[in-house]
């Protein structure tokens, strides 16, 4: 797969699991994804990806399901934050992070987070699928699952959204 | 003022916590505490007022007001050390920007008083123009908390205090995960009014 409906990415998150608090920092690879969204609700861009992570912490505890959104380095910016409000907390939590294709020509701050991100993940036990290798209707379930088990869980926007 | 007249308070720190969290209760304010001496200490006060102390997250609590404000109309005090004011510090300008009814009080000392003592790196007295200082004056420390009930919006307001005069609190029992679930069946509750 070379390109993702935008579409069927916001139909998932905010219509079939009612994702409201859309909060982040922004990167290119998002811009079709923001711009959807920025049709259905009112999105906060954070000043980094630790504050947006605790706004929607915040969110979260007025009793709204929140997304946070960045790029793949954005990540190392939030560990903390993830750790110690959604994960001591038990909330769950959608990240929606970008980064690079695979590719031989990627600069090599991309390559850098690309090769650590999956890694990283799996070290804080964040379950995570790329959009490139997960069916629609797995997402969709995958999502559902992890919020049904109060879990952060990322998707990773790994190909263009259209 | 009472707290002023209550010789219980062992520190000028406990007395002015006394005052905001009189406060928060007459006005069902939901009071987000960073880490450090200020969420041990505030623990010990936590009678009849909605809290959320983190654990961690340092620097987060003003960031935390931002996403809770924009769902819920309720009063918001969030208060921090000066060490976790400059770790988070677009924070508190995040917070200043939305249109919420929140005060944010920053006890300044100078130091990371939980981890010994170290010097913050930062000075606030010079930097922070966007706040109202307060030295030492308790009466005109719950003038300004008193306005802000009236006048709704957002406030910074910095209380500057002795070091040297700070014993700090152990680690209260209770967890995050407590609170929280107690904050979020009120917040829940709030939701339905």
């Amino acid at each position: 797969m070379s390109h993702y409906p935008v579409s069927e990415l916001i139909k998932t998150l905010h219509g079939v699991h009612q994702v409201e608090y859309w909060v982040g920092v922004p990167d290119t690879r998002l811009k079709p994804l923001l711009d959807g969204i920025s049709g259905l609700v009112e999105i906060e861009y954070a000043p980094r990806e630790d504050l947006a992570v605790a706004a929607a912490f915040g969110a979260s505890l007025a009793g709204f399901r929140a997304c946070v959104f960045m790029k793949d380095a954005g990540l190392g910016h939030c560990l903390d934050a993830l750790l110690t409000t959604f994960r001591l907390a038990g909330l769950p939590l959608t990240l929606v992070v970008s980064t690079a294709e695979p590719t031989t020509k990627m600069p090599l701050h991309h390559q850098t987070w690309h090769d650590v991100l999956i890694k990283i993940l799996e070290a804080l036990a964040i379950p995570a699928r790329t959009i490139s290798d997960t069916a629609r209707n797995d997402l969709s379930i995958f999502v559902g699952r992890s919020i049904a088990r109060d879990e952060i869980h990322a998707i990773l926007i790994d190909i263009r959204l259209t | 003022m009472t707290s002023q007249q209550s010789p219980e308070f062992e520190s000028e720190r406990d007395r002015i916590i006394n005052i905001i969290l009189n406060v928060a209760r007459s006005i069902d304010a939901l009071v987000i505490v960073g880490n450090g001496d200020l969420s041990r200490r505030i623990a010990a006060f936590n009678d009849g007022v909605s809290t959320l102390l983190l654990e961690g997250a340092m620097g987060m609590a003003a960031a935390v007001a931002v996403g809770y404000s924009r769902y819920c109309r309720r009063p918001l005090i969030v208060i921090e050390g000066d060490g976790n004011r400059v770790l988070g510090a677009p924070s508190a300008e995040w917070l200043q920007t939305q249109s919420c009814h929140a005060c944010h009080v920053v006890f300044v000392n100078g130091i990371f008083a939980s981890s010994g003592g170290q010097r913050v790196p930062v000075d606030l007295a010079s930097r922070d123009a966007g706040a109202l200082h307060f030295h030492g004056s308790s009466e005109k420390l719950s003038d300004a908390i008193d306005e802000w009930v009236t006048q709704g919006g957002t406030r910074r307001l910095l209380i500057y205090e002795n070091s040297s005069h700070l014993e700090l609190r152990t680690r209260p029992t209770g967890s995050l995960r407590g609170v929280t679930a107690r904050t979020k069946q009120e917040s829940v509750r709030w939701l339905k009014l």
